[in-house]
Order: structure tokens, then sequence, then C-alpha cells
């Protein structure tokens, strides 16, 4: 254990990872205290922008410098500039191409996109090169216009800064994919030029905006200046440092450092309720007669932003904003940017339905699954969407209880279970670890880089315990804060804790389609011939690839119960029992830890036949359809 | 044997006044109280009852396949978290679906076969023996049968035009919500669309009331369908807030001991058998309180009619 914590510290340092090893000398305290927290990322990207709104048009006019700096070990002779608005130019985007269903898979209402008027390089005299004339947009076998390449006048050493001098217009698109205009409402994500991540070996982590993959980008300063008109209220990321009102236009300069993206909305309708919360102040941005679900919004905060950072290391922001958009602007809620998410859900939603809470957590949780610990998610979403989504799962389960998801006229469904069966659709179909945009359908990659991902982990923290997942992911997120983690630290964090053979079964859920399913094969109880003593055995089969401890429980004729364990080594095992009571059947897995099984319906079997009663469904079901029929009836 | 079919009259329709139903008479108006048949009330329950437990029967089998065996019972489903319950319906959806259809075809049937068991409870409460004893279940069915044409002519027509005061109200709740979306934002139009709404179906449960109405007027005066529609409308207008005071109260009152179980099953359900007994009963007691507190409401359309 020792030498993989000094190869991981080595490896890290390697890759340009300051104070890492120190960090992995000691983690046994990255487990619980903040105090050695990483205060901040390392720089790599600075954003210095104006930004000016033409509310009726719904432009936005931008200028503004880019201050980056070469962290790798080569030489850099080119750049990378996502202008991901352009996904939504024309049909022939790659987003736009590539509608394998999910959001943004309707055609759009109205296209939007980002022209860089001007791009020049400062150099050191004072001077300029304009490096417009050398942005490739387009590539030879593709009319995408979301990933350009410039190539640079002379090399960037390692460690070496440029500045980038730039202005750049943005049409923006009626909402769609969290991003755009309805009415007078302005969401603004991936809006402005953005640098794409030079990965440690030099090479770049660029990619076109693809139907189903989401972001990845270097840490550093947003220093922002909005440009709005006066009557519209401003969420952006970071706090506000500067505002003003003059000649009909309110400006507010928003300064964030340590975060990798800035988001932003202007609306004149928008209604604010604020707060401090762990010491954060938080900000509810909501429309007029959403008062009451921005009240949930801020209910959600409450818990979950204290939760998390007990969990997995306190939130470094001074600020958060929660923006819950209007319904005919839903394309704009859920999402998550640093320091600013979005809601989702009607002003009329039951109290019994918790999608605005689950919501609020979800993109609050991204706040470290994403912001903090900054992977790839388009190379690697099961890191941010997966991880994150258990991280909803085991937030809400510990607020809500057992009705997580759904608490209403009795009914009690967990956000758990609802992401183990979502996931168990598509486990055998395609591997949850790839890229976002190699799944086959958008319904895939929902339910195996949310649902299936989650749903193995929260396995895990069922079979290995609360503390020993809350340990595992709090170390991971503490550990490569302010850092872009792969698969392979996730995983290695897992082997620490709970061992190897824990981080195989890791991932071979994640890498290899791994699933599993437990049967009874068959039970028997039969009386000896001489006495009155009774022979039983159940044979329990483990089918499939992944290998789970498991609770198998005897149920006596008298009522009582007795467990036996099974490590889950083999492919089958046979339980015996002798006594004077006869066996009534069996029950494995009894206490549903193992959610990802591919099938609970074959998890029992009772020695005598049970003649197919669903008592408790029958009087259920007769009460509610009766009910029915006395209210269509006559 | 089925006794008293006779069909109505139809030279007698203009009386307007109640008529005779074979050897049947007209029990006296107010004597109509649905107190006074338990037995009916009862027989109702039951029949509805019978037809749920068909129309649930093709999904129970379906549980009773996937748990039939488990030791413990079917409460898996029940628990908690619903974890067995989605696994179920993941493993199950085909089948659900299928079951789910075979419901909805014993509920058309339930509902239009629902006449019969009206028309006899009405016909219970309207009528009485020559010697003024109630009469049996045979002669009410008998009853009911000859009534039959007429309130399946009102259920078409009467129900047609319900289910049009209802489109018409979402309809217009739409529109006002657009008219003034731009005006009052998302939440407040839709607000106003919801009391729009509501508003808009008031006609819609108007028409209800004037339907039962008729439907007192079928079996009461033995008029036909178009002439029952006149007599009960004439009724409504007559004593319109009283008729529909007397109508939403029992409406509302039939709502609460559905909320009040449902609280209690939360407690009750899905811990062992006694509990589930227990629950069957109190489901059972509200789904005869509901039929009492209808009959209560027929009893009282079918002496409107008699007074208009």
């Amino acid at each position: 254990m020792r030498m993989r914590r000094w190869i991981l510290a080595i490896g890290a340092a390697c890759f340009g990872i300051t104070n890492a090893r120190a960090d992995h000398e000691r983690p046994a305290r990255e487990d619980a205290a903040d105090d050695d927290l990483r205060q901040h990322a390392i720089d790599v990207v600075d954003y210095t922008l104006t930004a000016s709104l033409d509310a009726a048009t719904h432009a936005v006019h931008g200028s503004g410098t880019i201050r980056w700096r070469n962290t790798s070990a080569r030489p850099v002779h080119e750049l990378w500039l996502h202008l991901y608005l352009n996904a939504f130019k024309d049909e022939r985007s790659d987003f736009l191409r590539e509608r394998v269903g999910g959001r943004g898979s309707v055609a759009p209402e109205g296209y939007g996109q980002i022209d860089v008027r001007s791009l020049a390089l400062r150099a050191p005299d004072g001077g300029s090169d304009d490096l417009l004339p050398a942005m490739e947009v387009k590539r030879a076998d593709s009319d995408d216009e979301t990933d350009a390449r410039v190539a640079l006048p002379r090399d960037v050493r390692p460690d070496e800064s440029i500045t980038l001098e730039m202005t750049f217009d943005d049409k923006l698109p009626i909402v769609v994919e969290r991003t755009g205009y309805r009415g007078s409402f302005h969401m603004v994500g991936q809006w402005f030029p953005k640098m794409a991540r030079l990965e440690p070996d030099g090479t770049w982590a660029h990619f076109p905006f693809h139907h189903l993959s989401e972001f990845y980008a270097d840490f550093g300063t947003y220093d922002v200046t909005l440009d709005v008109p006066e009557a519209f209220t401003i969420g952006a990321t970071g706090p506000v440092v500067e505002t003003h009102v003059a000649q009909g236009r309110r400006i507010e300069r928003h300064v964030q450092g340590d975060v990798h993206d800035f988001a932003w909305t202007a609306w004149d309708q928008w209604q604010t309720r604020r707060d401090v919360v762990d010491g954060v102040a938080v900000t509810v941005l909501y429309p007029p007669g959403f008062a009451a679900v921005a009240e949930r919004d801020l209910d959600a905060v409450r818990f979950a932003l204290p939760d998390d950072s007990a969990r997995y290391g306190r939130y470094p922001y001074a600020t958060l904003t929660v923006v819950h958009p209007p319904q005919e602007a839903a394309e704009a809620g859920g999402m998550e940017y640093p320091t600013l998410i979005t809601g989702d859900g009607p002003w009329l939603a039951p109290r019994g339905l918790l999608e605005p809470e689950i919501v609020v957590v979800h993109e609050l949780g991204h706040q470290w699954f994403y912001g903090l610990v900054a992977t790839n998610e388009a190379a690697w979403p099961f890191l941010d969407e997966g991880v994150n989504q258990f991280a909803e799962g085991d937030t809400m389960a510990r607020w809500r209880g057992s009705g997580s998801a759904v608490d209403l006229l009795g009914v009690r469904v967990s956000d758990s279970a609802i992401q183990a069966v979502g996931g168990n659709l598509a486990a055998r179909d395609e591997p949850v670890a790839q890229a976002a945009y190699t799944f086959s359908t958008g319904a895939n990659y929902g339910r195996l880089v949310y649902a299936r991902t989650a749903s193995v982990l929260e396995t895990l923290r069922r079979v290995y315990g609360d503390d020993a997942i809350a340990r595992t992911l709090g170390r991971y997120a503490r550990r490569f804060r302010f850092e872009h983690p792969g698969p392979d630290q996730f995983i290695a964090v897992f082997d620490e804790v709970l061992g190897p053979a824990v981080a195989a079964t890791l991932r071979a859920a994640l890498f290899d389609k791994g699933w599993v399913d437990f049967a009874v094969e068959r039970v028997r109880s039969e009386q000896t011939p001489h006495g009155n003593d009774y022979e039983s055995s159940v044979l329990v089969r483990r089918r499939g690839t992944l290998v789970f401890p498991v609770d198998v429980e005897l149920v006596f004729a008298d009522g009582s119960r007795r467990r036996e364990s099974w490590d889950g080594a083999g492919d089958w095992k046979v339980f015996e029992s002798r006594g004077p009571v006869a066996l009534a059947g069996v029950v494995v897995d009894p206490d549903e830890r193992v959610v990802i099984d591919a099938s609970i319906e074959n998890n029992h079997a009772s020695t005598a036949d049970g003649g197919g009663r669903a008592r408790r469904t029958l009087e259920r079901l007769t009460y509610l359809l009766e009910l029915a029929l006395q209210t269509v009836s006559p | 044997m089925i006794e008293g079919i006779l069909t109505i009259d139809h030279a007698d329709e203009a009386a307007g006044v109640p008529r005779p139903l074979g050897y049947l008479v007209p029990r006296q108006s107010a004597r109509i109280r649905a107190r006074l048949h338990p037995a009916a009330i009862a027989g109702v329950w039951a029949w509805q009852t019978a037809f749920a437990l068909v129309a649930a029967y093709p999904a129970a089998a379906l549980v009773g396949a996937a748990y039939g065996n488990d030791p413990r019972g079917d409460s898996p489903l029940g628990a908690s978290g619903a974890l067995a319950l989605l696994d179920f319906l993941r493993m199950n959806v085909h089948g659900v679906g299928a079951a789910a259809g075979g419901t909805a075809l014993v509920t058309i049937a339930a509902v239009l076969a629902g006449l019969l068991p009206l028309g006899a409870l009405m016909t219970t409460m309207a009528h009485a023996t020559h010697g003024g004893h109630p009469i049996g279940a045979s002669r009410a069915i008998g009853g009911a049968i000859g009534s039959g044409r007429a309130l399946a002519g009102l259920l078409l027509g009467v129900g047609a035009a319900e289910a049009l005061a209802v489109v018409a109200a979402v309809i217009l709740g739409a529109v006002a919500e657009g008219s003034v979306h731009a005006w009052l934002g998302e939440a407040r139009a839709q607000m106003l669309a919801i009391a729009i709404g509501t508003v808009a179906l008031v006609p819609a449960c108007a028409i209800g009331v004037v339907h039962d109405l008729a439907r007192a007027a079928v079996v009461r005066l033995r008029l036909g369908t178009l002439s029952a529609w006149i007599a009960g409308y004439r009724s409504f207008r007559a004593a319109p807030i009283g008729l529909a005071w007397s109508w939403a109260w029992r409406a509302l009152a039939s709502v609460a001991p559905v909320a009040v179980v449902a609280l209690l099953a939360d407690r009750l359900s899905w811990r062992g058998g006694l509990a589930l007994a227990t629950l069957a009963v109190l489901h059972q007691a509200v789904l005869l309180t509901r039929v009492a507190l209808r009959a209560s409401w027929l009893a009282k359309a079918l002496r409107t009619v008699d007074r208009s």
C-alpha cells in the first residue's frame, strides 16, 4: 500500500500537481480533516471579459483577454479554442447531427452562434499578432464549428504565459441545452471562446460539442463585467465586486478564482431569495409565482451544502446562486456551473414529488464532482455524472429517508431504487466507462453513466457500509480537489480503502459490463427417516461477473429465521440445516444490499407451493379499482 | 326468475307523475330514504366489489407468479423505497401492459353494466309492493332492466355533454393562460387558468346533477330519455343551489373516509396477515360508505323529481 501511494504521489508530481505528494502521505487525515485541504487551484488560465446583453436582439457583445500558461512539459505551437455556442448554429453541427435521444434532441426553435471578430496574441513589445487569419474553425471532414485550432506565430515554452485579446459576438438560441433566451429570460452558458485544457503530457484535450458530452477545462480566475438593461437582475458565477447603474444599464463585475467556467443569467422578472448557509451567501433566483418552490430549493441547499462539505471537503467559495428557470425555459434547468446551478420543477409541484429538491441536490453535488474534482466530462462522463448521481441519492436518502424521490399518499420511492432499476435496463448493453459521444443512445447514456454508476456505488455502500464508502469518496474528493483525475485514480482510492477485490469489482462493473444475479435454484426440507428432525438444504447461485458478499435468510415453518453469510465466491453455494422445524423458504439478500442484482424476483423460494397468491396486491388493487369505478361509473 | 320487467309506457311520458311499475306502486315521497334499504346498498357494493376483483385479478396473478413462493408473500412489493416493486415492473413490463389492458376492458364493462345495479337501487327506493313492503331483489332488477334503455340513452347523451363541458373548461383555461401569459408571467397565468378552468367545470358538475335527476325521472316517473332529461333539467332549475349543495356535500363527504383510511393504511399496510385483514375491512367499509352516500343523493333526486 505504501508503494502504491508513492507511485501515485510521484505520478501526480510528474503531472504538475503541486502539493499532491504531501497529501498522499497523509491519507488518514484526508478522510475527515479539512485543515489540510488545498486552498487554491493551480492558476492556468485567467479570463478578463466584458459582456453586453442586447435584450431585444438576444445578442451578447463580448471582449476581453485570456491569459494562459503552458503548464505542460512541452512547447506549444497551437491553441485550441472551444466555440461551443456554434453547436446551435445550424443542422450541420455535431451536436445537432448526433440526435441520439435525450435533452436537445428536438429541432431547435431558433439557432444561435458565436462569431469571433478579432483574436490577437499580445506581443512582449506591446504590439500584437493577429491570430484570426490562422484560426481554423472547421476540419476537412466536418462542418462543425465548435472546436477551433489557432496556429501560433511562435512556440509557447513550458511555464511561459501568453495573453490573447479578443472580441466576439454571440447570437443566443431560443433556450436549448441550458443556454439561450425565452422572451426576456436569458441563460448564458458556453458563451465565450474558451481554452481547451492542455494535458500534462502536452496534448490538447479538445473536442467538439457533442450531443451527449459536457466539458473540460483548466482552473483559473474569471473577472467578468456584465452589462444588461437596468431593469434586469443578474445571477452569475462568483460574487459581485462592483455594481452600478448608468444610462439605463446595470453593470456588475463578478470575480471568481479557482473555477473553470463562467455562466450567467439576466431577466427582468427574477425574484430573489437570499440566505446564508454554512457561511456561504446563497441566492435563489426564481420567476414570479415560484416562491414556494424556491423555498424548497433553498431547503435542499440548507441540507445538502453542509452535508456535501462534510463528506467531500469544505465548499471553498463565498457564494452559491440557484437559478430556478420558468418551465417555459425548462431547457435551462438542471445544470451545473461553478458557484451557479440551475434547478427545475413547476411552481405547483406537489411536495411529495421531490423533483425540485433532487435537481438542486444533484447540481449542488456537481460543485464537487465536476467543479472541484474537474474530470474530463467528455471522455469519462461517469466520473462526474455517475459519481455525483450516487452522491445525490446518498444525500437525498440521509435527508428524506426511503421516500427520497416520491413520498406521496403513502407511496415511498427512493432515489437509489430508481437508479438501480434504470441501470439494470442497460447493464449488459455497453460499458459504463466510455466517452460520452460513443454511447449508442441518449437513453443508454443516462441509464449507464448516471444510473448504473450510482447503483454500483450504492451497492458497495450497502454491502461494505456507509462509513467505508464515505471515507473512500471523501478521500478521493479531497485528494483530487482542484485537479483532473481519471478513472485509474478513482479506482485506486477504492483499492486503498476497501482493497483490491473491491477495486476489481468496481472496475469490472464500470469497464466490462459487469453484472450479478443471485438466484435460489432449489430449496428442500425433508423429515429424517428415524426421528422428528428435518434436513433442509438450499442451493443459491451467483450468476454474472461481479462478486459481492450476501446474506441468505432461512425461514422456518414456525416463523423463526436464521441468517447465513456467503462471501459470494464461486458460482454457487449450498446452505444446509438440520433441526426440529421444517424449512419453509429462503430469501437471498433480504436487506436489498445488492441493488444491482439483475433480478430480485428469483431471490426467494419456498418449500411448499405458495399457490401464486398475492393477497396484499389483490386487496390493494381491488380497493383502488373499486374507488376508480365509483368515480367514473354511473 | 326476474319479476316485474316492464317497459316504459311512452304514452304516459307527458303525465309526469309517479307511475305504478306492474304490481309495484310508487313509494310515498317522504319514505324514499336510502337508510331504509341497506340490503340494496350492500348489493350495489357487492356488485362493484365483484367487478373490481375481476379487474384486479390479472395483475394480482402476475404478482403471484413472481412472489407467490416468497416466504414473505408479496410484502416486498410494498416495502418502503420500492426497489422490489420497480424491479418487478422492469422484469414484467409486457405482462403488466397486458394485465392493464385486461383491467381496462373489465372496468369499461363495469361502467356500462353499472346501470343495472343503479337502476335496481333506484327502483327499490322509489317503489314498494301494494302492501307497502320493500320490493325484492328480482323485482328491483326487473325494474332496472325496464329502465335500461332510457338510462343508457342518458348515459351516452349526458355523458357526452359532461365530457364536452370538461373539454371546454380545459380549453377555456388554456386560452386564458395563453392570453395573459406575457402580461402576468408563467405561474400567475397558470394560476388564473386553473381558477377559470375550475369555474368552467361547474357546468360539468351541474350536468352531472341534472343527469341524476333525469335518471330519477326515468325510474320514478317512467319517462323516456328526452322527457327524463327535460324533467331533470326543470327540477334542477327550480332549486339549483339547494340541489347543488345536496350533491356537493355528499361528494365531499365521500372523500373523507378515503383520506382517513389512507392515513391508517400507511401504518397498517404490509405488516402481517392481521394488518392485511384489518385494512381490507377498512377499505371495504370506505367503499360501502361511499355507496351509501351515493344512494342518499339518488334518494334525494327521486324525491325532487317527485315534487317537481
